[in-house]
């Protein structure tokens, strides 16, 4: 049943794009195709560089994503595991939490990026004199 | 044989509610603006989703040059096979799904998350600078909300102790989960908007400053496929909403609970102006999420110390 | 022993001769009372944390269940049951002052005689250019014009040819309800022009009655 599913619904998308290629004209030219640039001719830089603070987020995402689909047995068969299963889970959530607030405070989740690290304020905040 | 009718009278009833849904929010936003929305294609201007789909599909398909054109084709049938795929596993009464699976729930997870590959995908290969920046910043937002409502989901699993979303019902006719829960609902509400990149988290199709993002070079039945796949992840997230936090019931109760958390939606979005980028990341990522972890230490512990767990059946 | 001399700086805001408009604190309408923007207009600056006497509870209360989001909803919501604003334009028009400008007509006299001298101050006043006019002494000794044309798709509408004519011949009748199919049909020429000026001659008799006085 599922598998007629998943059949049908990439079906309803290829249906509507095939009407819309049958029943369409085609006119193509230079100043319609081209990339939109708002109304200047581009230069055709499209594949630019891109902010690094997008690729550290996805980054980023992986571990907690990760972190997330680990805690997924443990929600699922917590009368089985007691005790036990709560200290494992709590001591693990506690290292990534532990990992997500040093991060934090590295200013890596800022999206507007200054390039003045900011580790050296931190060892003075943990070894205080 | 039956069940193949069943299966497909699902789908056209899914199909037809997003349809409309189109047309409702429309109508809905010219009310609260004081004018009326669409309201000369039929009796109200109801048919106004068959109209704009038969203007849409009778369009040019305009093929951006230097763009891949197998990944332009494919990325808009990916994020409308997700959406669509998501709705397989939602109960219209205990049992009545399209296929009644005991991970559901996980499946459904998992299909909110292919269906980012389809924002990715469609900004790249649109060769335009607009595009690829309206799809790095629409995919960093997704990725980080659905960090945050799986995590929910999590939580509300671990209530539970299933991932059949038919036990959902029967398990909340005692109390709602979201009379314990109730500001984790209120974060899922706001991760689902989020998750849909609607207004006011919509940086995705920011017309001021993008252009309508990924899908700028999109022209005519790619983008009803965008178009149709954000306003099916909208209803489905209204009918999980309604699902997981407020009891929702079978058949037309389900349905009328689903329609006031699409409502909200386009309440919301007439009231509502759009939130900064780096805003929104840091609603994210430094507001909710150290809450969740806490959450996510906090109410295991609680469950324990109260003697609350759940005892899970393994059953298939 | 010094005297202390203190001068006070004299302004305008605080001489008290000056009469002030009502609510404001500065000149927003130079002197006059009338549209003066309403009290409370805007809201007040939101207070540092050493000024606000406001309870740490409160401020937790308001920033968890988002009281300014729920107002603004509210307020929505309110909307939503109020009647809209929308008229259906075919078929229930709002209203147009006489002085609306919109297709042209070349009027006459009374007695028949069109009204056009040829004087082209039409033509030269055009800022679009869209007025062409060649002119020839006509059979019985009188100036007129033989080719009057508007170009309808350049004409902008400002209604200067109206006032420069010396002879209230070339006028804007309030109509706007006159689309074609073609292009070319909007390239109005005299005959067109005139036929107007017949068809529409009595509204444009009342525009002009009601406009009269301010002209």
């Amino acid at each position: 049943m599922f598998t007629f599913f998943f059949y049908l619904a990439p079906m309803v998308a290829v249906v509507l794009m095939l009407m819309n290629y049958l029943m369409s004209n085609e006119n193509p030219y230079v100043e319609k195709n081209g990339p939109f640039e708002c109304g200047f001719t581009s230069y055709h830089q499209s594949r630019s560089a891109f902010n690094v603070s997008f690729m550290l987020m996805a980054m980023l995402f992986l571990p907690f994503d990760l972190e997330m689909s680990s805690m997924l047995p443990y929600v699922m068969s917590a009368y089985t595991n007691g005790l036990y299963g709560l200290m494992m889970l709590i001591m693990f959530l506690l290292q990534l939490v532990m990992a997500f607030v040093y991060e934090m405070n590295l200013g890596a989740l800022n999206l507007t990026r200054n390039y003045t690290p900011m580790i050296k304020p931190l060892k003075h905040y943990l070894y205080k004199k | 044989m039956l069940n193949f009718v069943e299966l497909l009278l699902m789908f056209v009833s899914v199909l037809l509610a997003v349809a409309f849904l189109t047309v409702a929010e429309r109508k809905t936003l010219g009310y609260m603006q004081r004018r009326v929305g669409p309201n000369a294609v039929g009796y109200y201007g109801m048919l106004m989703a068959m109209a704009d789909a038969a203007k849409l599909l009778l369009k040019e398909m305009v093929m951006p040059t230097h763009a891949d054109k197998l990944m332009l084709i494919m990325s808009p049938m990916m994020s409308l096979m997700s959406a669509f795929l998501c709705w397989s596993f939602m109960p219209f009464a205990p049992g009545t799904t399209m296929s009644d699976h005991s991970y559901g729930l996980m499946f459904t997870l998992a299909m909110s998350s292919v269906g980012v590959f389809g924002t990715l995908l469609a900004g790249w290969s649109a060769n335009s600078k607009y595009s690829l920046l309206g799809s790095m910043r629409s995919t960093a937002q997704l990725i980080s909300y659905e960090l945050m409502l799986t995590t929910m989901v999590l939580l509300c699993m671990l209530l539970t102790g299933t991932m059949n979303l038919s036990k959902y019902v029967e398990l909340q006719e005692s109390m709602w989960m979201g009379v314990p829960l109730f500001p984790m609902s209120m974060m899922w509400f706001m991760g689902c908007v989020a998750e849909c990149a609607r207004p006011p988290f919509d940086n995705v199709e920011a017309e001021s400053e993008l252009v309508s993002g990924h899908m700028t070079e999109y022209s005519s039945s790619m983008f009803v496929l965008f178009f149709l796949s954000e306003y099916t992840s909208m209803l489905f997230l209204s009918t999980l909403t309604s699902m997981l936090f407020f009891g929702g019931g079978t058949g037309m109760m389900l349905g009328m609970k689903a329609n006031m958390f699409a409502f909200t939606y386009m309440w919301v979005r007439a009231t509502l102006p759009r939130v900064r980028y780096d805003k929104l990341m840091h609603m994210c990522w430094v507001m909710f999420l150290p809450l969740l972890f806490g959450l996510a230490m906090f109410l295991p512990s609680l469950m324990y110390f109260m003697d609350a767990m759940v005892y899970t059946y393994p059953t298939m | 022993m010094q005297r202390l001399i203190t001068k006070q700086v004299r302004l305008l805001s605080n001489s008290t001769k000056l009469y002030k408009p009502v609510a404001t604190e500065y000149f927003t309408t130079g002197g006059s009372s009338q549209s003066v923007w309403p009290q409370n207009f805007r809201l007040p600056q939101p207070k540092t944390w050493e000024e606000s006497n406001e309870s740490a509870l409160s401020k937790a209360t308001k920033f968890f269940f988002l009281n300014e989001i729920a107002r603004g909803m509210y307020i929505c919501m309110e909307m939503y049951f109020r009647p809209p604003y929308t008229i259906y334009y075919p078929f229930e028009k709002g209203p147009i002052s006489p002085r609306f400008r919109g297709e042209h007509a070349l009027r006459r006299y009374p007695s028949g005689e069109e009204r056009c001298i040829a004087c082209k101050l039409c033509e030269a006043i055009c800022p679009a250019q869209a007025i062409t006019i060649e002119a020839e002494e006509r059979l019985d000794g009188s100036r007129r014009t033989f080719k009057y044309d508007i170009d309808m798709t350049k004409c902008i509408y400002c209604g200067y040819c109206q006032e420069s004519c010396p002879v209230d011949a070339i006028v804007e009748s309030p109509n706007v309800e006159y689309t074609t199919e073609t292009r070319e049909e909007l390239l109005y020429n005299k005959e067109k022009l005139l036929e107007n000026g017949d068809k529409w001659e009595q509204e444009l008799q009342y525009c002009i009655d009601a406009d009269a006085p301010y002209r």
